[in-house]
């Protein structure tokens, strides 16, 4: 009997006020994350100055330039083109625009139909690496069910649904003790796999072109606004899963925690619960955070192979089915075949680049007490 | 309009009137908890008193949960399930009419009382209750006493149930409302023993969510199960934790491994609606489950008779007689008086309730009555979308020939029909059961409500008030809402004596968000005095034998503001307690700015606050079962209320706080 209270509401949750313009974010990790080019946006990049201290400058260097007196400049030290120490040099954007064309530069996509059969391979390096049949109507209409049976844990998710509006990195930063002092590159890598996996999200679910689950069923009335993209697959099931297969790798790499196993199971913990959310919050189906968690492993295997790193994994194929999502799911033989997943046996690699390589090096000297 | 039945396809003639309001389509069917509105009603859970054989009925497959000390043993109130084995497509109210009719066999005159449809995958195909656990495991050490805990939600693999030994200390569990296996020992559900728990947490430990989805205490295709324990936090998971957990987050006074746990999951129905209507089944068998289990580990364990059992239940509802004499108190009481025969130190402990000021209560006594009529308000909130229920019970040993209740709208509503009742017997209802007569009101044909009177386990008259939703549900009715107006007149009968009174209560009808059901909660008015928090315990808990826990705020050693008092006449003028009253009180407010006590939450290292009084039960109960296992009897060291002469004072914090506070602290 809890007639007076209850568990202690959580509060309403103020109303979304419009997202504030895009100023300028120095480094990562900290403030709001959106999608999209996520932390960089604009990182390192300085802009002008004011108008009074430009002003200023120029009356300075007016005043200062004579005392250097009129003799020739000095030939320069030449930078060595193409030497990996460049990158160090860079604005955190510029390097951005190099890791998403690194990335793009193997990726492509395919839109496969058959009377009314339609599936969506996405190629890396010209191999074909994740296949995914578009669901069918009725299929979308018995996910609805699950969505409405999510929904009972709005009140207690909302918090971290609407901090997980973008990218989650303070979740995944938690949990490894990431800091923005002294884990810049992890977090550059974070981000570089997350607009990578945004990216691809993007162009599958463009392909794939499968309504939200409040367009089929208007009981469901989502929690937060639904995107202005396509439902399947999840967006943030891509991201969550392309972080973690790279993390994992990344904290195998530090092995400088005690407790990596532990750390492991928690971020695996956390992919789960970032895209359940989305099923939780009404803008997603089950079957979006299956088809999202597949195309982001294959997102994080490429982006391991980018760095340099063996990250070898078979060709998949999801033909999806009304079930449930779970991430122990994944990695149980029985739970993929019924959730109409399969893997294949030959091994595929994604080609190195020097860019992802000299960040993978940045990024893996980072570790705890390393 | 209430269609006419043929006399066996009318469920009035065997059944109570929240029966014939929930399961008539015609009444207040369309708005009834999603459990009961489902389209088939095969399965059924019910109880039946006195003198019934539940085998008697025909054409259904009948069947006893484990009932103690025995199906044989006579018992005040039988629970069971039963599966209508035939194919008619009738509405539910007449198919369960027609099914009932099979049990008034010439010569027996059982009450039955219908409660909810089971889901068809809770049906256990090969029941098997003389048989014993398979993975049941013997206790490392030998047990001294036994917890039982009936709640919802329960967490069992939670690592606060573990023992100093690393396995369950949860003994025995009953989900009753699981997916089925094909063979168990429990009717429906499924139930799962220490063993199981061990193997269960090997396999899947840590991540207890997956666990319990593998069991199925998480199945979002079983909503009377469900994704309960995907919540962060459980009412079950607190109150399990508070009487039997060992975590950083609870009381110091730890549960040694002689204290084996045995619980019972409800449905969730069951669980958050406190309506009052259609739980004795389940609430009862849980009881006789505990009870028979807490043998069956004295038996195995090699010891002789019973040990001591503190059963925790923390549950109830606002509307009953309050006597003792409901059927789930009757049955309390003859199943205390049975054990303790055997063993004293049995124990079963309910809260007080939260209703100290919800104006839910009311007493009109003959000095309140104008000209000898009896008046109260009735507020009926707006957009109310479930059904309210108000209870009126006239002292026992009074003839109501004569009276009449009568209902009256507010202000500006069109004309009515059947807004008054006769206290009497209709004499075309078969004298199966209780006596009693229904009316249906009625707005252009259209029906907003049900007047009923019962004799009442043919002991006490009541008359009970039900009335569909206030906002609109999609049904094209919708009841007026406002201040409605009730009358009870003794007009040509005899009026109450001096010191007799009329008792009023109205059923909860908040909100459990899970459900998202729609209630609010409707309140009585009356002149001053009359509409009162004395006297709201909760109306389940009045069996004398039962133990009784009110909530106390901490720091300042007053009552929780929202716990029930019991009841008191006379309030300003020379208090005279009534019925049953509070036993003890346990902290339930840890102070003015820490409301509610910190409790476990759904999965290990996650924590959670409740406020109300099943928190402090739960604390008490953790107190009784520490004091069994070492011995003691059972309120051993119950601490004394600060010293108050004799006198009125005294009499009402009595009726708040009873005889002393558990010594447990955090």
């Amino acid at each position: 009997m809890s007639q007076s209270g209850g568990f202690g509401g959580f509060g309403g949750f103020g109303g979304f006020g419009g997202f504030g313009g895009f100023g300028g974010f120095g480094g990562f990790g900290g403030g709001a994350n959106f999608t999209g080019l996520g932390g960089f946006l604009s990182a390192d990049d300085t802009g002008g100055y004011d108008g009074v201290t430009t002003s200023g400058l120029g009356m300075t260097a007016e005043a200062l330039r004579h005392l250097a007196g009129d003799a020739q400049p000095p030939v320069p030290g030449e930078l060595t083109p193409g030497d990996p120490s460049n990158f160090g040099r860079l604005a955190v954007w510029v390097r951005g625009s190099l890791y998403v064309s690194e990335y793009l530069s193997g990726i492509a996509w395919q839109s496969c139909s058959s009377g009314d059969a339609h599936s969506s391979v996405l190629k890396v390096d010209g191999a074909d690496w994740v296949t995914i049949h578009r669901p069918s109507a009725e299929l979308l209409r018995d996910q609805t069910r699950r969505v409405a049976d999510y929904a009972a844990l709005r009140e207690e998710r909302g918090a971290e649904i609407l901090s997980q509006l973008g990218f989650p990195t303070a979740y995944f930063a938690m949990i490894l003790g990431l800091h923005s002092a002294s884990s810049k590159k992890s977090f550059e890598l974070i981000t570089a796999t997350q607009v990578a996996a945004a990216h691809t999200a993007m162009i599958v679910k463009t392909a794939l072109a499968v309504r939200r689950p409040d367009q089929v069923d208007g009981r469901l009335l989502p929690m937060i606004p639904t995107p202005g993209h396509g439902s399947f697959p999840s967006a943030h099931a891509t991201e969550a899963y392309a972080v973690l297969t790279v993390l994992e790798a990344l904290v195998a790499a530090w092995g400088s925690h005690g407790d990596t196993d532990s750390r492991i199971a928690m971020l695996r913990g956390l992919a789960e619960r970032i895209a359940v959310n989305r099923t939780v919050a009404g803008v997603h189906y089950p079957i979006d955070s299956w088809a999202g968690a597949v195309l982001g492993r294959a997102v994080g295997r490429a982006v391991l192979g980018r760095c340099g790193r063996i990250a070898e994994g078979g060709a998949a194929v999801l033909d999806a089915t009304d079930v449930d999502f779970f991430d122990h799911d994944l990695r149980d033989p029985t739970a993929m075949a019924a959730a109409g997943l399969s893997v294949g046996n030959q091994a595929l690699r994604s080609n190195t680049m020097p860019a992802f390589s000299w960040l993978w090096e940045q990024a893996a000297g980072e570790g705890e007490g390393s | 309009m209430y269609a006419q039945r043929t006399p066996e396809e009318r469920i009035d003639r065997y059944t109570g009137p929240y029966e014939r309001w929930v399961f008539s389509e015609e009444l207040g069917r369309p708005y009834a908890f999603p459990a009961i509105r489902q389209a088939e009603a095969r399965h059924m859970a019910a109880i039946l008193e006195g003198d019934g054989d539940p085998a008697q009925m025909t054409g259904v497959t009948p069947r006893l949960p484990p009932l103690w000390p025995s199906h044989q043993a006579g018992h005040a109130v039988t629970p069971f399930v039963f599966r209508d084995e035939s194919t008619a497509t009738l509405s539910p109210d007449r198919a369960l009419a027609k099914r009932l009719d099979t049990l008034a066999r010439p010569g027996l005159s059982p009450r039955v009382r219908l409660n909810m449809p089971l889901s068809p995958e809770s049906w256990v195909e090969t029941y098997a209750p003389e048989t014993s656990a398979p993975k049941w495991r013997r206790p490392a050490k030998t047990p001294k006493a036994i917890l039982g805990v009936i709640d919802d939600g329960l967490p069992f693999a939670h690592r606060a149930f573990l023992g100093s030994d690393g396995e369950s200390r949860i003994s025995h569990l009953w989900l009753q409302s699981a997916r089925a296996l094909d063979r168990d020992r429990v009717p429906v559900g499924r139930e799962i023993t220490n063993g199981e728990i061990d193997i269960l947490r090997a396999k899947y430990a840590p991540d207890e969510r997956r666990l319990y989805r593998a069991i199925g205490a998480i199945d979002g295709d079983m909503p009377e199960i469900g994704r309960l324990l995907d919540h962060h936090a459980t009412h079950g998971g607190h109150i399990l934790g508070l009487a039997g957990g060992n975590d950083a987050r609870l009381p110091d006074l730890l549960l040694d491994d002689e204290i084996q746990i045995v619980a019972v999951q409800l449905p969730n129905t069951v669980a958050w609606d406190t309506s009052g209507f259609g739980k004795e089944m389940f609430m009862l068998s849980a009881l006789h489950y505990i009870f028979a289990r807490a043998g069956e580990i004295a038996r195995d364990c090699g010891g002789e008779g019973e040990l001591p059992l503190v059963v925790n239940f923390s549950y109830g509802w606002s509307a009953g007689r309050h006597d003792g004499q409901s059927e789930m108190e009757a049955a309390i009481q003859q199943m205390l008086e049975r054990r303790r025969e055997r063993q004293p130190s049995t124990a079963v402990v309910m809260p007080t309730g939260n209703t100290f000021e919800s104006d839910m209560h009311a007493r009109i006594g003959p000095d309140d009555m104008e000209e000898g009529v009896a008046r109260i308000a009735w507020r009926l909130q707006p957009d109310d979308r479930t059904s309210s229920y108000l209870e009126i019970w006239l002292p026992e040993g009074v003839d109501p020939q004569g009276w009449q209740v009568r209902v009256i709208p507010p202000p500006g509503t069109a004309e009515l029909s059947g807004c008054a009742i006769d206290i009497s017997a209709d004499p075309e209802l078969d004298p199966v059961g209780d006596p009693r007569r229904f009316v249906e009101l009625e707005q252009d044909g259209r029906n907003l409500g049900q007047l009923s009177v019962d004799f009442h386990r043919g002991s006490r008259w009541r008359a009970v008030i039900a009335m569909i939703p206030t906002a609109e549900t999609g049904t094209g009715r919708r009841l007026p809402s406002g201040l409605w107006t009730i009358e009870i007149d003794p007009g040509t009968g005899t009026p109450i004596g001096a010191e007799e009174a009329l008792y009023l209560w109205l059923q909860r009808d908040d909100d459990p968000r899970a459900l998202g059901m729609g209630g609010r909660q409707s309140h009585l008015e009356g002149p001053s005095g009359i509409v009162r928090g004395f006297g709201c315990l909760s109306a389940i808990c009045s069996a004398p034998a039962a133990t009784r826990v009110a909530g106390l705020r901490g720091g300042l050693g007053c009552p929780a503001p929202y716990s029930s008092g019991g009841g008191v006449d006379h309030l300003s003028d020379g208090p005279v307690p009534w019925g049953a009253q509070p036993s003890l009180t346990a902290l339930s407010d840890q102070g003015l700015a820490r409301p509610g006590l910190p409790s476990l939450g759904s999965v290990s290292g996650s924590g959670a606050r409740l406020v109300g009084t099943s928190a402090a039960a739960a604390l008490a109960s953790r107190w009784m079962v520490s004091n069994a296992a070492a011995g003691k009897p059972l309120e051993d060291g119950l601490s004394p209320l600060p010293f108050l002469p004799p006198g009125d004072a005294q009499i009402l914090r009595a009726a708040r706080l009873g005889r002393g506070v558990v010594p447990v602290d955090f």
